[in-house]
């Protein structure tokens, strides 16, 4: 009897476990004041988060119990409550952000800054407010965290290299690669996907650079592009109408499965595949106008294009190439990430 | 795996830059309100961009915000003077902002 009882206790919990968690895709909406949570699986709208205008960036806890978002209207970083959907703080930011990653640990939030001076403000979770401001001399686009939670990695434009590596344990610089190529101002980095070895380190680093077509790969270890893959091209009539913010090519990622790389394309309006680590063309998926981010299911079985310009999220069925879904959203959806939330 | 990855990018590379196909003038996408400074903003903003985004910042931002978005559109290539920069902004905060008459 007593047994019978601890069985039915841990089965209760598994099954409370169980029920508590939700993979979800957390859609932002650039143009908008409110976030969308679309079913990683049912692929439903099943939340809304209301009140955080020109929403740009979004990360999630670990555990799943808190989102944060970055607001160019409010300057400010947003942590909302993963059960109840509220808006819980409101921190200020130094300046204007732009995308947001946090620590594999969950302790620190790395904003990165586009106006004034720029650089990269750091947020402490626990604490909720800005802790530190690591100075890259540059403007901040996005910023990353490797797989290994040993780096933040920012994507930015203007000072001396714009692909910019700092470890996350001294905020101090690791190497910085990709100096400006023109006085553009638009000239830079822009989105980063990583893949890693098998111990979990990073190995390639899949680079967007503004005005290209397509990705720079770069090794993690030795700091040197080792490839550029440049996407295929469409007859003038078939692609999508300007404009494209110098970035033709927006929005990449590695499936969790690590079998795939996927690539958007402003330009075409498309979605491209390729094998990893072959890289081997997969072909290509048409989607909404301007996909602009990808994110995927936590099973590798669903890839999420935001499409900035039609405002909506395409569902890319990834076995099988092809479109089965296109969820409408907010005004101008642009980045996206997947998150097991704790509800 | 180096070996196929490289192989991989070189049957796929054709080229390097792409160029940014630009128009002259994009539609700005909103119906701008005449006042002094439209015609500057049109100029100056829709030659790179719509100006569809504009109306999200209307309830948060004053004056100085938009000046700070107007400085960084500057370094974004913008081409407007200390006195139209001035002027710009106060349209923008004027019509878009929380510094509406």
């Amino acid at each position: 009897m007593k047994i019978q009882g601890s069985v039915l206790a841990a089965l209760c919990i598994a099954s409370l476990s169980a029920s508590a968690q939700q993979a979800v895709i957390v859609q932002t909406n650039s143009r908008d004041e409110v976030v969308h949570l679309i079913d990683a699986q049912t692929r439903e709208i099943i939340g809304q988060i209301d009140g955080i205008p020109v929403n740009h960036g979004a990360a999630a806890a670990p555990d799943g119990s808190e989102l944060y978002f970055s607001s160019e209207a409010k300057i400010t970083l947003d942590v909302v409550n993963a059960a109840t959907l509220e808006i819980e703080a409101e921190i200020p930011l130094t300046a204007r952000p732009n995308n947001i990653s946090i620590g594999k640990d969950g302790r620190y939030v790395y904003v990165g800054i586009m106006a004034g001076e720029g650089g990269i403000d750091v947020v402490d979770t626990g604490a909720r407010e800005k802790v530190h401001h690591i100075d890259t001399g540059s403007r901040v686009h996005n910023t990353s965290v490797t797989p290994d939670g040993r780096y933040v990695v920012a994507g930015t434009f203007g000072g001396e290299g714009n692909l910019d590596v700092f470890s996350a344990d001294t905020w101090e610089r690791a190497f910085q690669i990709y100096p400006p190529t023109s006085s553009d101002a638009m000239d830079g980095i822009r989105p980063i996907a990583f893949d890693t070895h098998p111990d979990g380190s990073t190995k390639n680093m899949y680079v967007q650079i503004s005005n290209v077509h397509g990705f720079a790969v770069v090794d993690f270890d030795t700091h040197v592009e080792i490839g550029r893959v440049i996407l295929p091209s469409v007859p003038d009539d078939q692609m999508d109408p300007p404009p494209y913010n110098a970035a033709p090519a927006h929005g990449i990622g590695v499936a969790p499965d690590q079998q795939t790389i996927w690539v958007c394309s402003r330009w075409n309006g498309t979605v491209y595949a390729y094998s990893l680590p072959e890289m081997k063309f997969l072909g290509g998926v048409k989607v909404g106008s301007h996909p602009d981010w990808i994110s995927f299911s936590p099973d590798s079985r669903y890839a999420f294009a935001a499409n900035g310009a039609s405002d909506d999220v395409s569902v890319i069925d990834i076995a099988t190439l092809t479109e089965v879904e296109r969820i409408k959203v907010g005004s101008a959806p642009k980045r996206n990430i997947s998150a097991i939330l704790a509800r | 795996m180096k070996g196929m990855l490289l192989l991989g990018l070189i049957c796929v590379c054709v080229n390097g830059l792409a160029a940014e196909e630009k128009k002259e003038f994009y539609e700005p996408g909103i119906m701008l309100p005449d006042d002094n400074g439209k015609a500057l903003v049109l100029r100056s903003c829709t030659s790179c961009h719509t100006l569809e985004g504009v109306p999200a910042y209307s309830k948060y931002w004053g004056f100085e915000h938009w000046l700070a978005m107007v400085d960084n559109m500057i370094k974004h290539g913008a081409v407007l003077d200390a006195d139209e920069k001035i002027v710009v902004t106060r349209y923008l905060s004027r019509h878009y902002g929380t510094d509406k008459e």
